[in-house]
């Protein structure tokens, strides 16, 4: 086993194909993420950016390729393993416990099991208390009350905040700012980015003014096939992507 | 525990059972409890204080149920087996080997926890959950009553074992009898408590926390790395650990062990005390059984036949009326007031 570098931590897909019986869902894709902060994936509805964090959360198998967490390969590790090893997510449907309490859920995340090398590791994340993450994300006032009672903004607040607090290496958040409001997607975009200075955000997004207050790198998929991967500024000016993607959202 | 040192307004509908106020208040009910069970013997008849001890048994599976069905969210039909099993080893070794004392104790736990380990580690590591772990228990407590049924030599066939002998705990230089009238009675008592304060650890533990956190939603935590097979392998043979317990000194209390401790009827007996107490709470396993056990035992009196029948009636009644149990209905009409009255309070003296 590789021993955790001090340098930038990096997760990558090498080459890999996942089929869903005929299907080609992903087609013989690279990606690699970790120079930036933060990584915005987009693209139309069937290009494969669930299926991308289905693969590096251990859910879904390649069919062929590799996956590396910082130069280590961990294909075909389990879902608990790879969170173990710090990449830890934030499903689509906010996906809290709703029967405890919110300081119970904030409990459970930080307390979660890790490899030793990642506690021992203790960067700036890793010190991170509940009572910190509930101030950061406003939910001081709920601690009590049950996950069950909140909106559904403060439960993707909630969701964030517990990945975060489970000592992530990669942070994969899919669609944060999905039903929420402009005031409560602008509040939490600037959450995102401050939790982007303690350890790598990977986020999916529809909403391209989220992305562009988001900042970071924005990689395009297209069809399981990498399509383009730049700035937001690079990516809204490229006529390709415009076409496949962009331009549809433009004349709808 | 992670102590959160904020001044919030305390929701209406949370149930405050953590913290300081919350170990002040589980403290008083367990005094509480351990006072009445202190006091009846002196105010029930000898033929009723057996009937007592045999309720308190009872109520110390119901718990045990309480932790993997409301706990951990897995309903099992198999809760009467391992009692069974319990009474059954306790009875086997008491009668044919004349081993008794702290071994046989022991016995009765250890043969139970074994057989939940291997059942339990192959469905939940084998991904079974929900309702079909439930089958898989109904299934298990069926064939475990064949077994006792049919073994003849060693189980006594229909009529059981009788003659069970009481059991005498050796505690260094002197030892404490326990199967006088009263002594099976404090057995009986020790047994709850023991079973009760272990279940009380569990929901104050992370253990416990991670548990209700499966119940919710598994995936969650599995995606943060709780090994969550593991987590119910540990609930499913905890909980047979009590189960087992209270059936061994259950056949030491009746002084027998039969084939009517280990059926699926009793198993559905033991899931709707829970269910008509609360299955969220442990007091609502305890105020179920009581509940049930003496309404059975009055109906029984006169419907000799048809008792489970008008029982059945009442549980379905009560399920209806009150999804969350007894316990759970009161918890809710107490919140409330204490909201109400919060809410006043807070308009009398504004800071």
């Amino acid at each position: 086993m590789s021993a955790p570098s001090k340098t930038s931590p990096s997760l990558v897909l090498e080459s890999v194909t996942v089929k869903f019986g005929g299907l080609t869902v992903l087609d013989d894709l690279s990606l690699e993420f970790g120079h930036s902060p933060i990584s915005s994936l987009i693209g139309p509805n069937g290009a494969g950016k669930t299926t991308v964090f289905n693969t590096f959360s251990g859910i879904v198998e390649p069919t062929t390729g590799r996956l590396l967490l910082d130069g280590e390969d961990i294909t075909g590790r389990s879902p608990i393993d790879i969170a173990r090893a710090g990449v830890v997510r934030k499903f689509q449907v906010p996906t809290v416990f709703h029967g405890i309490t919110v300081a119970d859920n904030l409990k459970i995340a930080v307390d979660a099991p890790r490899e030793r090398s990642l506690r021992q590791q203790e960067g700036s994340a890793q010190s991170w208390e509940p009572t910190d993450v509930a101030k950061q994300f406003g939910l001081m006032s709920k601690m009590n009350a049950l996950a069950s009672e909140l909106s559904h903004g403060e439960r993707q607040w909630l969701e964030i905040g517990m990945a975060f607090l489970a000592h992530p290496r990669f942070l994969l958040l899919d669609e944060p700012a999905a039903g929420l409001g402009p005031e409560e997607s602008t509040h939490t975009a600037d959450l995102i980015k401050n939790i982007s200075e303690h350890c790598k955000t990977i986020v999916i997004e529809h909403d391209m003014k989220f992305i562009r207050e988001l900042g970071g790198d924005v990689t395009v998929l297209h069809q399981g096939q990498l399509l383009r991967h730049g700035s937001m500024e690079e990516i809204e000016s490229d006529q390709v992507v415009r076409d496949v993607y962009l331009g549809r959202e433009a004349n709808a | 525990m992670t102590v959160i040192d904020v001044n919030v307004e305390q929701d209406s509908t949370v149930e405050v059972s953590k913290g300081k106020n919350g170990l002040v208040r589980t403290g008083g009910a367990v005094a509480a409890l351990v006072g009445v069970l202190a006091i009846l013997p002196s105010v029930l008849s000898p033929f009723n204080l057996i009937f007592a001890a045999q309720i308190l048994i009872y109520a110390t599976v119901a718990l045990s149920l309480q932790l993997l069905w409301g706990r951990a969210g897995q309903l099992s039909f198999g809760q009467a087996a391992f009692f069974g099993i319990g009474a059954y080893s306790y009875a086997i070794v008491g009668t044919r080997y004349d081993i008794g004392g702290w071994l046989s104790v022991g016995i009765a736990v250890a043969v139970p926890v074994l057989m939940a380990f291997v059942l339990g580690y192959f469905l939940f590591f084998g991904k079974v959950r929900d309702a079909y772990f439930s089958i898989v228990t109904l299934a298990f407590v069926l064939i475990a009553n064949q077994v006792v049924i049919s073994w003849r030599s060693v189980t006594g066939g229909d009529t059981g074992l009788t003659r069970v002998p009481g059991l005498v705990l050796p505690f260094g230089a002197f030892s404490i009898d326990f199967s006088t009238r009263n002594g099976r009675y404090y057995l009986a008592a020790t047994v709850l408590l023991v079973g009760l304060l272990v279940l009380l650890w569990v929901r104050s533990s992370s253990f416990g926390l991670v548990l209700e956190a499966i119940r919710d939603d598994e995936n969650r935590a599995a995606f943060l790395g709780y090994n969550t097979s593991w987590y119910l392998t540990a609930a499913f043979t905890l909980s047979a650990a009590i189960a087992g317990l209270a059936g061994g000194m259950f056949a030491s209390v009746s002084t027998l062990a039969a084939p009517d401790m280990l059926d699926q009827f009793l198993s559905i007996q033991i899931l709707t005390w829970v269910a008509i107490g609360g299955r969220n709470y442990l007091a609502g396993a305890l105020v179920g059984t009581v509940i049930m056990r003496i309404l059975s035992d009055q109906i029984s009196s006169f419907l000799t036949d048809s008792w489970p029948l008008v029982v059945g009636l009442f549980f379905i009644i009560v399920v209806l009326a009150f999804p969350q149990g007894i316990v759970g209905e009161l918890t809710r009409i107490k919140n409330r007031n204490v909201a109400r009255l919060g809410g006043r309070r807070a308009n009398v003296s504004p800071k």
